[in-house]
């Protein structure tokens, strides 16, 4: 019992905001703030992963009404920002990515890294949704392959299964295209 | 698929998944580990593995975790708090919300009217001969009619002036 009061649930949190705690509300906010910026940076160019981050809390909150607990919060929380992302890029569709200036010119290695993350980060746009949130899952949220399957309800075999056919698609996706 | 392909399909699997967490774990030697893992069964997919074990390396190093900046936290606890109030607003507000209206005004000021005209009926009621059908029903009868009457009269103006805004 103390522990459940030190640290409720998600499910028990969301039912609270629901019914117009925001302290409740709150606290989902600091336990997932930085599963969903990490998650962001994965998949965002660097100079939108704050705002688009904002966006995603607040979308979340006026939304809370409909999260009906059928799927954990954590998954729940992981389509907000699949869906904030989505507008983000039909927003910006437009706007060249450019390099930061720093990678630019003064730091050939941070060029580097630069350049690697945009690589993967296109690469994991073109990847189905379920292949996309496992790689997230893993290395952009740190979650063991324990609670990967926990958390998207399947068997760890499956789990690991579907973990190496998205390396295999996000491999595929990163091939250098044409001579 | 035969038993022995699904086999080295879920060893594959396995591979990759210890790797992976090897990796993640800062255990794994880049290069090193994965080849002596594959070299006890190197008819089952070594290259494959290997192939995509570079790629887990790639990914490990563009999608590292980094805890988000401390003004972002604030930043997204100001703008809930914000956004928390504007759309759920507080008891006193909602109550207050219920006189915003011009209109809305009118009406309460029609109900409190009927109020004040019913008890005031109801006060002077002893006092007045009244010719009714002589029953207590009867009584009754008449605040219902007086009220229901003056609150009709009160609102309909209300809404009238409300309109007219």
């Amino acid at each position: 019992m103390s522990d459940q009061a030190d640290h409720p649930s998600d499910e028990t949190l969301a039912d609270k905001a629901r019914a117009g705690d925001r302290a409740a509300f709150e606290a989902l906010c600091d336990r997932y703030l930085t599963v969903v910026y990490n998650r962001l940076r994965a998949l965002l160019p660097p100079e939108a992963v704050e705002d688009v981050t904002q966006e995603v809390f607040i979308s979340a909150m006026r939304g809370i009404k409909h999260y009906s607990g059928r799927s954990s919060f954590r998954t729940w929380l992981a389509a907000v920002a699949r869906h904030k992302v989505a507008d983000y890029y039909r927003q910006n569709s437009r706007r060249p990515e450019t390099t930061p200036l720093d990678a630019q010119e003064h730091d050939p290695a941070a060029h580097d890294r630069w350049e690697e993350r945009a690589i993967v980060r296109i690469a994991l746009q073109h990847l189905p949704a379920h292949y996309q949130d496992i790689l997230l899952l893993r290395f952009a949220e740190g979650l063991p392959f324990e609670e990967i399957a926990c958390s998207l309800e399947i068997t760890l075999e499956a789990a690991k299964s579907r973990y190496r056919r998205a390396v295999a698609a996000i491999a595929e996706e990163m091939e250098p295209r044409g001579e | 698929m035969t038993r022995n392909q699904r086999d080295t399909e879920i060893e594959k699997d396995e591979r990759l998944a210890a790797y992976t967490d090897a990796l993640l774990n800062s255990q794994a030697e880049p290069g090193g580990r994965i080849s002596a893992d594959l070299s006890a069964h190197p008819e089952e997919g070594q290259g494959e593995v290997e192939a995509l074990a570079k790629v887990v390396k790639t990914l490990a190093q563009a999608l590292s975790p980094h805890p988000p900046p401390d003004h972002l936290r604030l930043k997204i606890r100001r703008r809930v708090i914000a956004a928390w109030e504007q759309d759920r607003p507080a008891q006193k507000r909602r109550f207050l919300n219920l006189f915003r209206r011009p209109a809305q005004r009118w009406a309460w000021a029609a109900v409190a009217a009927s109020v004040l005209i019913v008890a005031a009926v109801a006060l002077l009621l002893p006092h007045i001969p009244l010719e009714t059908s002589g029953t207590a029903s009867g009584e009754v009868g008449v605040f219902a009619l007086v009220a229901f009457v003056a609150m009709a009269v009160v609102l309909a103006v209300a809404l009238f002036i409300g309109r007219r805004r």
